[in-house]
């Protein structure tokens, strides 16, 4: 009798334990028409809460359990904090934001200023502004290469990638017509060029370049260990890229005007925000096969990295 | 319909491809028409022939150039707009087109129309959704007429307009 009782009650705190240790991830979806943030738990597949934000809610980034979004047409940040799901801080810019990055060892976050040309950076235990670093025309990515502890930022009106070191720019790079989203992957720097219908791949040690085509107006890029994943916003479609390479090796079918992506490796997915049909498209990331689409809000963006674990 | 034309048409802004504000405008809209979506998509998907129910065009002219064909619009009260087919997709019921120039406030115009069953047999859905920019892409202040509300006002008359005349054409015939 004791010893059913013993037994029970292991598997009870054994349960219990787990639970606990039970990793969760979350997808955080800025809906620009409707300035809502939704946010979607990414293994029950289903939208969780929605928050009203400033108007034009585009970029998110992760801050350990804080996710930022910029508010395009507000010149604003907001802050969620990602375990009670509520905005908890709302810091007045002063300027149009669109990218986002932050850089856990110096603890800064930079923000590029779409219409002054711009790079402005924030300590993120004050928020207060740290310092301004002028780059090339319309700044739209930004992504932190902490190898060789530099940030590079897409100019997207300009066909050029800016390198910065030490908050001064050190190096251009052309790169097609329109270059949008860039992405760092064994250590090469990807730029989506949205004119071209192509992206540029540079070697960030030679900065010898080549590219390769993709489907029509591209938009973002990310990769998983065996492929490189492109959003073509006209195709409504992901071309899936073989890293070996560059061949298109599968095109996925998105929702409509598919713009950004993230990588849910908890649950093995690849997300994709649909602009055009207001919702996120699920794929998993073995079979490559869509699993769910799922509406979100009007004009659904996420440009950045999105997806939270805890 | 004279004002939908004339607040395109008196604008007449010069459009170019490479210059855009930061925040893609979006319109989608759509109608329910009585008749079968294989008879809604058969006018749809002829480009060619557009000006058969578009309500502010007064002549198409369609041009192959290479592997792209072109129409141009010539629009009512003045003006032209010229734009590019990028895909039909008969499958889908789906048609792809894009500005290239004309008189519109607007700067890399996407859209697509898709016709869908509508709630039995004999009624169909078409949806057409614009994906564009303003024309002025630098700090304010933003020219009149340059900026996002001109740019949606002008998609939205336009999508207004013709939606219910596609409904019209096609239950008339």
């Amino acid at each position: 009798m004791i010893n059913n009782f013993l037994k029970l009650f292991i598997l009870f705190l054994s349960f219990v334990i787990f639970q606990g240790c039970q990793k969760q991830s979350f997808a955080i979806i800025t809906n620009q028409g409707e300035d809502t943030v939704s946010i979607v738990d990414l293994q029950k597949l289903n939208v969780i809460k929605t928050l009203q934000t400033n108007p034009g809610p585009l970029a998110v980034e992760i801050l350990n359990n804080l996710a930022i979004i910029s508010n395009t047409k507000n010149e604003s940040m907001q802050l969620i904090n990602l375990d009670s799901l509520e905005i908890t801080e709302t810091i007045n810019l002063g300027f149009t934001p669109l990218g986002i990055v932050f850089i856990e060892d110096k603890e800064l976050l930079y923000i590029s200023s779409w219409y002054e040309n711009k790079l402005y950076y924030y300590y993120t235990n004050t928020w207060k502004q740290a310092g301004v670093i002028p780059v090339g025309l319309t700044p739209s990515g930004i992504i932190y290469d902490k190898k060789r502890d530099q940030i590079i930022v897409s100019n997207r009106d300009e066909n050029l990638l800016t390198i910065i070191q030490d908050n001064k720019v050190v190096k251009t790079i052309e790169v097609g017509d329109h270059p949008f989203g860039i992405f760092l992957s064994d250590d090469s720097v990807f730029s989506v060029n949205v004119y071209s219908n192509d992206v540029s791949k540079i070697d960030l040690n030679t900065f010898d370049s080549f590219k390769f085509n993709v489907g029509d107006h591209p938009y973002n890029i990310i990769s998983s260990d065996q492929y490189l994943f492109v959003t073509n916003t006209q195709d409504d479609s992901v071309s899936v890229i073989n890293k070996a390479d560059f061949s298109i090796q599968k095109t996925l079918k998105t929702g409509e005007v598919p713009e950004n992506l993230g990588i849910d490796l908890l649950n093995n997915q690849l997300i994709v925000t649909n602009w055009g049909s207001n919702s996120i498209s699920v794929f998993d990331l073995d079979s490559l096969e869509n699993i769910k689409n799922i509406p979100t809000g009007r004009e659904s963006r996420s440009f950045g990295n999105f997806i939270w674990t805890k | 319909m004279k004002k939908i034309v004339l607040l395109i048409t008196s604008l007449l802004f010069a459009f170019t491809i490479f210059a855009h504000g930061p925040t893609p405008q979006k319109v989608q809209k759509s109608v329910k028409i009585a008749a079968s979506p294989d008879k809604v998509w058969e006018v749809v998907k002829d480009f060619d022939n557009a000006n058969k129910w578009l309500p502010f065009v007064s002549d198409i002219k369609v041009e192959v150039k290479g592997e792209d064909k072109f129409r141009t619009l010539t629009l009512k009260e003045g003006g032209k707009v010229l734009e590019r087919l990028k895909g039909i997709d008969d499958d889908l019921m789906k048609i792809k087109f894009e500005i290239v120039e004309g008189d519109v406030p607007v700067a890399d115009c996407n859209m697509y129309i898709t016709v869908a069953k509508g709630g039995n047999d004999n009624e169909s859905e078409v949806q057409w959704t614009a994906r564009f920019y303003r024309v002025y892409k630098l700090n304010p202040p933003i020219p009149e007429g340059q900026d996002d509300e001109s740019a949606l006002n002008a998609m939205n008359s336009v999508v207004d307009a013709a939606l219910p005349e596609l409904k019209k054409f096609i239950e008339s015939k």
